[in-house]
C-alpha cells in the first residue's frame, strides 16, 4: 500500500505537467522565430594521479554523452541527457571498472509567463545501480567533490524532481526564486544483498539577484540550500544527510569583443547522522547515532570567451578549488586551467575540442599531505537543426 | 522541511505580480547575448539582438558579422535588416546598405520607418555609385582590359563654350534629357546619368575635357560603355544655340559618327531631338513609331522651367539637396506638367532627409519595430554564466530552473556556459557513497566495501 502511494506521489507531477504542456504550448506562431532542437555527443575524458599514500595511484572516467533538447511551441522546452561511461581505479597495480550506461534524464520546461517556469524531470533507471565491491571501490573514488568527475554513481533508481521558478525586475535589480521536490525511489545497490536503498527526497530552495554594473557589467550573488529527507536501508534508516548551502558570486565583463566572468562560490555540507542499531535486533529502534562530520568546497576562478573569428572562440579557465572536511581526510586543493575551443563547421555543426590540467594535495589517512595531478581531455559533437 | 516549500510559496506570490517588458537591446546585454548566441548559434531573435547591441556599443564590424549570421538563417526579422543597413553605413558599405534596406522596406512592420529608409535607399544608391566609381578607378587597369557590353551607350555632359552662365544648366540638362530619349528607344542600355556623373567626379573630369577622344574613350571603358555620346554647346548670336556632339566608340577609341543641329534657343528641345535621331542613325538603331513619339513628347514646353530643371541636377551633384528641391520646384512652377522636375523634386526631398539623418537618428525611431522583434516568444535561454544571466529576467529564470532540476544535458545541447561545468557536479549529492561514509580517493580494502547497518561501538 505504501509503496503504491510512493508511485502516486512519483507520478503526479509527470501527470500535472502533461496537462500544462499543450495548455501552454498551443499551436506555433507562424512568425515565431524559435531555435530549432539540438543534438550534442561527444567523449570527454577525466583522469587523475595520485601519490600513493592516498590509497589510489590512478582514477579516471571516460564518459560517452548524448544529450538531446527539442523546443516546443518557443515556451516549452523537452531534453534527454544519457551516456555510457567507463570508470576505473588503479590500487596497487590492480584495476577496479566499473562501466555500462548511466541513468537516462528526461526533463522538460513550461514557461507558463515571463517571470515563471514549470520544471519536471524524470530520472530514469537505465544506469548501473547495483555494484559489486570493486565496482564500489570505484564509485567511491569518482564521487570526490573536489575532483568534479562528471559521473559517479551511474545508477540511483528512479526519480522525479519538480520545480518552479520566478523572476521578476526590482529596480535595478532582478531578483529570483526557485524551489524544487525530488521525490527518489529505490535500488538494490550491491550484489549478492538483496536490500534496497532508499535515498531521501530532496527539497531545494534557490534564491538569486542580478544586475547591471557599469557599461557592460553584471554581477550576480544567490544562495542555494537543500535538505533531505532520511536515507532508507531495507526499511530502516540509515543516514540523515546535513543540510547544503551553497553561496556564489561572480561578475562578468567584456573588454573589447572579449567577456570574462570572475566567479566563487561555496558549498557547505552541514554534519549528518548515521543511525546505529544493535546487531541481533534489526527492527529495533536506532540505539544512538554517529555524526559524519561536514565538509566544506570553496572554489573561485576566471573564465574567459575569446573570439578568434568570426566562428572560432577561445574559452581559458583558470580555477582553485579548496576543500576542508571535519574528518581531515581528504581535505584538500586543486588548481587548474585549460582551455576549450568551439567552433562551427557549416551552419548547422560546431565541434569543441577541450583540455584542461590540474595540480593539488589531499590529506591522506595519515595526516600528511599528498599531491595529485589531473588531465582532462575532450571533444564535444553539436547538431542544431531547425 | 515542510516550512521551506511554504516560504517559496510566499516568496512566488510576493514576485508574481511583476513582469518584466524586454527592453531594448543595449551595450550592456552583450555578455548575455554572446552567451545566448554561443549557446544557439541558429537563434536568430538571439543574433538580431546582439548586432543590434553591437551597433549600439559602436562596434559596427562585428555588429556586421553577427547580423549576417541572422540573414544567412533566411528567418531574420526585419529589425535585422535595418540594423544590417545602418551597420553598413557606418562601415561605408553603401551596395549592403542598400540591399539591406531594400529587405526591410519588404519584410519590415513600421509603416512610418519603411517609408523613411525607402528615403534612405535613395542616398545609398548614389553613395554606392560613387564608391564603385572609385572602386573602378582603382582598378582601371583591369576594368579597361574587359570588352563593353554590346550596346551600351553613356551620356556625358556637354561643355558649354564661352561663358554664359544663364545656359549653364543646358550642360547637364541636355544630356539628361538624351540619357532618357536614348534610353526610350528600346535598342540601347543607356547608363543611368548619376552613375555616369559619378565615376567623371572621381575622374576629376565633370568640368572640361570631355570633348576629347581619348578621355572620353578612358572614362567610357571604366564604364564598360560599348559608346560613349559627348559634346559641346555653342552660343552663336541673336540667341541661336548649336549642339555638336560626338558619338566615340570606346574600344577602337574613334568616332563613330558626329550630329549637329543648331536653332533658337527657344527651340532647344527640337535641336535636342533632332541630335538624338542623328545619334540613333549613327547606332544604327531604328524607332518604332511609338518611341518616336516618345523621343519628342519628352520635353519641357517652357526653356526656363528646362533651365531651372538643369540647375536643379546641378545642385544634386553637387549634394546640395535643399537647393535641388528649391530649383525642381521653380520648374515645376513654371511648367507644371513637367515629369522630370516632379521625379527630381522628390528625389532631392527623400535625398535631403535622408542627408541629415544619422544612423544613430534612425535606430532612435526604431522602436516600434524592435516592438515587433522582443514581442515574439523568447527561446529558452541557456543559462551561461551566472554573470551572464544578470542581464535579462528571463536569464535569470532559466537560471533559478537549472539550479532546481538540473541535467547534465545543458552540457552538450547548451553548451558555453562558463560556469556550468564547473557547478554542474559540486551540488549533486552520491547519496549512497555519503550515507555509508566511502566518499573519497582513500578506499578502504575493496573486500569491506559493502552496506551494513552500523551497531554501537564500531563502524559497519
Amino acid at each position: 500500500m505504501a509503496t503504491s502511494r510512493r508511485a502516486v506521489r512519483l507520478l503526479a507531477p509527470v501527470a500535472l505537467l502533461s496537462f500544462a504542456l499543450p495548455l501552454v504550448s498551443g499551436p506555433r506562431a507562424a512568425t515565431a522565430q524559435e531555435p530549432g532542437h539540438s543534438l550534442g555527443t561527444g567523449i570527454h575524458v577525466q583522469s587523475y594521479s595520485f601519490d600513493e599514500a592516498l590509497g589510489t595511484d590512478v582514477a579516471n572516467l571516460t564518459l560517452l554523452p548524448v544529450a538531446y533538447t527539442l523546443p516546443l511551441g518557443g515556451r516549452v522546452s523537452v531534453d534527454l541527457y544519457g551516456a555510457y561511461a567507463l570508470g576505473s581505479v588503479e590500487k596497487e597495480g590492480v584495476e577496479y571498472t566499473l562501466q555500462g550506461p548511466v541513468d537516462t534524464r528526461l526533463r522538460a520546461s513550461v514557461r507558463l509567463a515571463p517571470w515563471a517556469a514549470l520544471t519536471a524531470a524524470v530520472n530514469l533507471p537505465t544506469g548501473q545501480s547495483t555494484h559489486s565491491a570493486e565496482e564500489a571501490a570505484v564509485a567511491s573514488v569518482l564521487s570526490t567533490d573536489l575532483l568534479g568527475f562528471r559521473e559517479a554513481t551511474w545508477g540511483t533508481g528512479s526519480s522525479v524532481t519538480t520545480g518552479l521558478a520566478l523572476a521578476r525586475q526590482a529596480g535595478e535589480w532582478g531578483v529570483g526564486v526557485a524551489g524544487s521536490y525530488r521525490l527518489a525511489n529505490g535500488f538494490e545497490p550491491r550484489e549478492g544483498q538483496d536490500l534496497t536503498y532508499e535515498p531521501g527526497d530532496e527539497i531545494r530552495v534557490r534564491v538569486a539577484v542580478d544586475r547591471n554594473v557599469g557599461e557592460a557589467g553584471t554581477f550576480t550573488a544567490g544562495l542555494t540550500v537543500q535538505s533531505f529527507a532520511r536515507d532508507e536501508y531495507d526499511g530502516r534508516n540509515l543516514f540523515q544527510a546535513g543540510n547544503r548551502f551553497r553561496g556564489d558570486v561572480s561578475y562578468a565583463f567584456r573588454t573589447g569583443r572579449s567577456t570574462w566572468a570572475l566567479y566563487a562560490t561555496d558549498v557547505w555540507r552541514e554534519e549528518g547522522d548515521r543511525f546505529l542499531y544493535y546487531q541481533g535486533d534489526p527492527g529495533a529502534e536506532p540505539d544512538s547515532t554517529l555524526v559524519v562530520g561536514s565538509q566544506n568546497l570553496l572554489m573561485a576562478g576566471l573564465n574567459g570567451s575569446i573570439p578568434l573569428g568570426s566562428q572560432v572562440r577561445l574559452r581559458p579557465s583558470l580555477d582553485v578549488r579548496y576543500q576542508s572536511r571535519d574528518a581531515g581526510t581528504g581535505e584538500g586543493w586543486l588548481v587548474g586551467g585549460g582551455a576549450e575551443v568551439p567552433f562551427r563547421t557549416g551552419s548547422s555543426f560546431a565541434l569543441t575540442p577541450r583540455g584542461r590540467v590540474s595540480w593539488g594535495q589531499l590529506q591522506s589517512g595519515g595526516g600528511e599531505k599528498e599531491s595529485l595531478w589531473g588531465v582532462e581531455v575532450g571533444l564535444m559533437i553539436r547538431w542544431e537543426g531547425r | 522541511m515542510s516550512r521551506i516549500p511554504l516560504l517559496a510559496l510566499v516568496g512566488l506570490a510576493l514576485l508574481s505580480g511583476c513582469v518584466r517588458r524586454m527592453p531594448e537591446p543595449t551595450p550592456q546585454d552583450i555578455p548575455r547575448l554572446e552567451r545566448a548566441v554561443e549557446a544557439r548559434p541558429g537563434d536568430v531573435q538571439a543574433l538580431t539582438r546582439l548586432g543590434i547591441a553591437y551597433f549600439k556599443a559602436g562596434d559596427h564590424p562585428t555588429a556586421q558579422t553577427i547580423l549576417d549570421r541572422a540573414l544567412t538563417t533566411g528567418q531574420a526579422p526585419g529589425a535585422a535588416y535595418l540594423y544590417k543597413g545602418l551597420v553598413s553605413e557606418e562601415l561605408e558599405d553603401w551596395a549592403g546598405a542598400r540591399q539591406a534596406y531594400a529587405s526591410y522596406v519588404e519584410r519590415g512592420e513600421y509603416g512610418p520607418l519603411k517609408e523613411e529608409i525607402q528615403d534612405r535607399l535613395t542616398l545609398m544608391v548614389r553613395r554606392e555609385l560613387r564608391a564603385r566609381a572609385r572602386e573602378t578607378l582603382a582598378r582601371e587597369e583591369e576594368i579597361a582590359q574587359r570588352d563593353p557590353r554590346p550596346g551600351t551607350v553613356a551620356v556625358f555632359p556637354f561643355r558649354l563654350t564661352g561663358e554664359s552662365e544663364e545656359l549653364e544648366p543646358l550642360q547637364v540638362a541636355l544630356a539628361d534629357m538624351m540619357t532618357t530619349d536614348l534610353a526610350l528607344s528600346g535598342g540601347l542600355t543607356v547608363l543611368e546619368r548619376t552613375r555616369v556623373r559619378a565615376l567623371l567626379e572621381e575622374m576629376a573630369l565633370q568640368e572640361a575635357g570631355l570633348t576629347a577622344p581619348e578621355t572620353g574613350a578612358r572614362a567610357g571603358r571604366l564604364l564598360q560603355a560599348q559608346h560613349v555620346v559627348q559634346g559641346a554647346l555653342t552660343p552663336l548670336p541673336d540667341r541661336v544655340l548649336r549642339f555638336d556632339t560626338d558619338v566615340l566608340a570606346t574600344r577602337e577609341r574613334e568616332s563613330r559618327g558626329e550630329a549637329s543641329a543648331q536653332d533658337q534657343l527657344s527651340r532647344i528641345f527640337d535641336v535636342e531631338k533632332e541630335a538624338v535621331f542623328q545619334i540613333l542613325d549613327i547606332l544604327a538603331v531604328d524607332l518604332t513609331p511609338a518611341e518616336r513619339q516618345a523621343i519628342n513628347e519628352n520635353r519641357s514646353e517652357n526653356l526656363l522651367a528646362f533651365l531651372a530643371y538643369g540647375r536643379g541636377l546641378m545642385a544634386m551633384d553637387r549634394g546640395d539637396y535643399d537647393q535641388a528641391r528649391q530649383f525642381f520646384g521653380e520648374s515645376l512652377d513654371a511648367d507644371p506638367a513637367f515629369g522630370p522636375a516632379l521625379e527630381g523634386r522628390t528625389e532631392a526631398e527623400a535625398l535631403q532627409d535622408a542627408a541629415l539623418t544619422s544612423t544613430d537618428q534612425v535606430a532612435s525611431r526604431a522602436m516600434p519595430e524592435l516592438a515587433a522583434l522582443t514581442s515574439l516568444p523568447l527561446p529558452v535561454e541557456p543559462p551561461g554564466s551566472l554573470a551572464e544571466l544578470a542581464t535579462a529576467t528571463s536569464s535569470l529564470l532559466w537560471s533559478m530552473t537549472h539550479e532546481v532540476v538540473p541535467s547534465p544535458s545543458i552540457l552538450l545541447v547548451n553548451p558555453g556556459g562558463i560556469l556550468s561545468d564547473v557547478l554542474a557536479d559540486v551540488q549533486h549529492r552520491d547519496p549512497l557513497q555519503e550515507a555509508i561514509g566511502l566518499e573519497g580517493v582513500t578506499i578502504p580494502e575493496i573486500g569491506i566495501i559493502r552496506i551494513t547497518i552500523p551497531r554501537p561501538g564500531g563502524e559497519n
